[in-house]
């Protein structure tokens, strides 16, 4: 439940009166191309600044896959100026906790750390945009502690291990195929020249934006910031992703075995993103589907037909490009994974044959009204909406989120299903339990 | 005018400044305390910020108190609280709930059952009403019973495909042994299997009573309206009368296990049994284990195992605190084939810190962490409100808040150093590998009884 409520508030925009974005956020570009989008928020004597720099999986080509992800962990071995982990032995001088993490999207840094401290993490974020010490000594650890990682999230977590492969059957022509953290031969492969380059490329005031919400003044801050990071000269333009997803193939689907415990289906439907008019209503779609306790899969497929023991539905609306709508499901055990599968079928079906009832919709709106209230409470996901929009496009867009789902009726809800939750636009993957490898022979007892 | 919060906070960082010869003293956010005549606590704070309220309830019990034979009964019943009311159904409750666009939720966790709900602040007295229902009248339907039975079992059949979740499982049975948090707190099959309806209401009669509640309320309400609802609603709850606890495990000797599963890394986990919540050498245990391996990307065991020797992307330490003595546990993932050697600096570091103690600078380090970051973990409402629950569940006083970033900086190197000698065994560890088992055995991995 917690993580719907998450999933919503990236997607949140004003209600109950509430001010817009657009009449809150101060927003400057410097001359070398730096945005910055700053929001005051008083409420508590403490800032969360995200430095954000379009860069991610979807920037990748192959054969490198995971540089993005690479360059963030080096981006925490130092400058010129300050030696290795000195970013984050400062910041925790300074009570702040900092972390960072890579998308398909971007690349995202962030400190949360005292109002009156917030000067501290600015300096080193501009220190370390564009003097960051790449060498051998350093790169090498670090890439077996990505292998480790990839071991860690992917290799032995069967339902990552298939989400994976699936994604790769998803997209054939577009970067979305491959995974943020890299394929395991491209993360032995990597040279340290590549890794360079992709600084290089990517880390440029002209290619990254700062978002910062908290107990600040934002003209002061704006200055501030100004002063920091206008110096550092305009780079190149980064390349563009010129790859274009073309018109689906027909469905496709994948079956893999791993040491898993339980059945596991993902049915993946190739959707536009924001930009596309249906958005608002896939949106309310995933609501319906899949938040809360009284949302259709969680009442037919886990409490009533006893089919799932989870369900749930995504909807990648923020992406920078057009992706995906997804559902997901683990079997209860005992449950054919083939009889899951009809079953979600059937819930799409359902969705394409009749509109959702009145009450269902009503609340379904009423949850994405107030999640955004509860957003509110937290500094950092205030930022990540921003952050998440700007690097879709514009961060305004956050301000017509809300507006757009109020504007959804129940047929709307029917039609983008019976437009885009079709068999020609989705790919299935089934995880399914590999049998024990027998035990080694021990000496029969005679 | 909505800035109550950010004025208590304020004060709390300005005791935390740096180098600060002198720190100020902070004040605490404002709390209201009540009792009521069932024995029922109450902590109360308005945060008016923003238009929410957070209603967390703490029962004294969980899975501590399993019976022997039946793990996972309190887990069960936590989660079936929400399942169905006097004359309401789960899905009644779910629809109402999610109408509201607000959240609520049952469940158990080692020491407490736990009703919890967070709605906007003009839906304040449904809350409270969800809640308390949920406590006082919940019906446990025999369908609901057998659903929640099999999504359980379902549960821990998949639990079973994470290697870091059978590590941590092993790791417990194997320090903690039949005693209190020896056991997963959702059970196991066999208990699970076994557990009746009739004793699901026996614990919800025995445990599941007043006097052993706190409910923290926290947000854009009144005190006055929060205690007025809460009388009106938890008031008139009948004390009961409740069993007596089980004992805590006594430490055991060092002990190796290998639990064999086919994964790309051996999961590890190294450590003993700790302190409870109210040891008077908390403050000094917590500025040791930060420097060990609880700080984040700053700690010995992160710069050792992970950053010099690459063999780690996530280790870390803690001193589980709890009621009864906690674990203390380090827990990484390496390559099979790196398994020994990280073994191996994971106990050279447990060894040095035994044996050495930390130094001034170390010490320091640690103290502006501490006391900078504390205010930082209080400064939204759900966390403050799950934040005093917990100050008033293990009874830590009303000016804990207040008195924290001081008695972080009153720890000496020499404290750290007692409190390393006095709490570290480092002939004593319990020590659970998970992976493919011959491969661990021949770099000389160990398994003992």
């Amino acid at each position: 439940m917690r993580l719907v409520a998450l999933l919503l508030l990236l997607t949140a925009a004003p209600a109950f009166g509430e001010m817009t974005y657009g009449e809150q956020v101060v927003e400057r570009t410097l001359d070398n191309g730096f945005e910055m989008i700053l929001l005051e928020d008083h409420k508590a004597p403490v800032a969360v600044v995200q430095v954000w720099y379009r860069v991610g999986a979807r920037n990748e080509l192959p054969g490198t896959t995971g540089l993005s992800h690479m360059l963030e962990h080096m981006m925490f071995k130092g400058t010129k100026k300050n030696g290795p982990g000195e970013y984050s032995r400062i910041i925790s001088r300074n009570g702040g906790d900092e972390n960072a993490f890579t998308s398909d999207d971007g690349t995202t840094y962030f400190a949360k750390i005292a109002a009156d401290r917030i000067d501290v993490e600015l300096e080193l974020e501009a220190d370390r945009m564009r003097n960051l010490v790449l060498n051998e000594e350093l790169f090498e650890p670090e890439r077996q502690v990505v292998m480790e990682e990839r071991r860690m999230r992917v290799d032995d977590q069967p339902i990552s291990y298939l989400l994976e492969t699936l994604g790769a059957l998803t997209f054939l022509e577009h970067p979305y195929r491959q995974p943020v953290i890299g394929w395991g031969s491209d993360i032995e492969g990597w040279k340290l020249s590549d890794l360079k380059r992709q600084y290089d490329q990517y880390y440029q005031p002209n290619n990254a934006f700062l978002v910062a919400v908290g107990d600040f003044d934002a003209a002061r801050l704006g200055d501030r910031i100004a002063e920091l990071f206008g110096p550092i000269p305009r780079g190149p333009d980064a390349p563009p992703v010129r790859a274009r997803e073309q018109a689906p193939r027909g469905g496709a689907r994948v079956t893999v075995e791993r040491p898993a415990k339980l059945p596991f289906i993902a049915i993946h439907h190739r959707v536009p993103n924001l930009n596309h008019p249906d958005s608002a209503a896939l949106e309310v779609l995933e609501v319906v589907l899949s938040a809360g306790k009284s949302s259709r899969l969680y009442r037919d497929l886990v409490e009533t037909e006893r089919l799932a023991l989870d369900a749930s539905a995504s909807y990648a609306r923020t992406a920078i490009d057009d992706k995906t709508f997804s559902l997901t499901a683990q079997a209860q055990p005992g449950v054919d994974p083939a009889d899951l599968e009809v079953a979600l079928l059937a819930q799409i079906e359902a969705l394409r044959s009749a509109p959702p009832s009145d009450e269902e919709l009503e609340r379904a709106k009423a949850q994405i009204e107030s999640s955004f209230v509860f957003s509110q409470d937290s500094m950092f996901y205030r930022a990540m909406i921003l952050g998440t929009y700007e690097l879709a496009g514009d961060w305004r867009k956050a301000d017509e989120y809300l507006p757009g789902v109020r504007a959804v009726t129940a047929e709307d809800v029917q039609r983008v299903a019976g437009t885009w939750l079709v068999d020609e636009n989705r790919t299935t993957g089934i995880l399914l339990p590999a049998e024990p490898e027998p035990a080694p022979a021990e000496a029969p007892a005679s | 005018m909505k800035r109550r919060l950010r004025a208590a906070l304020l004060t709390a960082l300005a005791a935390a400044a740096i180098a600060s010869p002198t720190p100020a003293r902070a004040s605490r956010p404002e709390v209201t305390r009540a009792t009521l005549d069932n024995g029922l606590r109450l902590v109360l704070s308005e945060q008016p910020a923003v238009p929410i309220v957070s209603i967390d309830c703490l029962v004294d019990g969980g899975a501590r108190v399993d019976p022997a034979a039946r793990p996972g009964l309190a887990a069960l019943t936590g989660a079936l609280l929400e399942e169905g009311t006097q004359g309401r159904s789960g899905q009644d409750i779910a629809k109402q709930i999610d109408s509201l666009g607000g959240s609520f939720s049952t469940g158990s966790a080692t020491d407490w059952v736990s009703v919890g709900a967070s709605v906007l602040s003009r839906d304040f007295e449904t809350g409270v009403d969800l809640v308390a229902r949920s406590l006082r009248e919940p019906t446990f339907p025999d369908e609901a019973v057998e659903r929640l039975r099999a999504d359980t079992l379902g549960e821990i059949q998949a639990s079973e495909e994470h290697p870091g979740y059978v590590a941590s499982r092993g790791f417990r049975s194997a320090l903690f042994g039949a005693a209190p948090y020896g056991h997963p707190a959702h059970g196991t099959a066999e208990s699970v299997e076994a557990i009746t309806r009739a004793e699901i209401l026996g614990y919800h009669a025995n445990w599941i009573v007043p006097e052993r509640t706190i409910c923290a309320i926290v947000g854009d309400v009144k005190p006055g309206r929060m205690e007025e609802v809460a009388r009106k609603k938890l008031g008139s709850w009948k004390r009961g009368t409740s069993p007596s606890e089980p004992k805590p495990a006594t430490a055991p000797p060092a002990r190796e296990r290998i639990l064999d599963m086919p994964t790309t890394q051996a999961n590890i986990m190294i450590g003993q049994i700790g302190v409870d919540r109210k040891n008077p050498d908390f403050f000094a245990i917590r500025v040791m284990n930060h420097i060990l391996g609880g700080g984040g990307f700053q700690s010995r065991l992160v710069d050792t195992v992970r950053d010099e020797n690459g063999l780690a992307y996530s280790i870390h330490s803690s001193f589980g605190s709890n009621r009864f003595p906690g674990a203390f546990q380090v827990s990484l993932q390496t390559k099979v084939e790196s398994a020994k050697a990280a073994i191996d600096l994971v106990r050279a570091e447990i060894t040095k810190i035994h044996d050495e103690g930390v130094t001034q600078e170390e010490l320091e380090a640690a103290q502006d962490y501490l006391t900078g970051n504390f205010p930082l973990s209080l400064d939204s409402t759900s966390k403050l409100t799950s934040f005093l629950a917990q100050i008033e569940y293990f009874g830590l006083g009303d000016d804990y808040i207040e008195t924290y970033g001081d008695r972080i900086r009153a720890v000496t190197v020499a404290d750290v150093a007692d409190a390393a000698r006095k709490y570290l065994h480092p002939d004593a560890l319990v020590q659970v590998v998970v992976g493919p088992e011959a491969e661990l055995t021949a770099q000389g991995v160990r398994s003992s009884p």
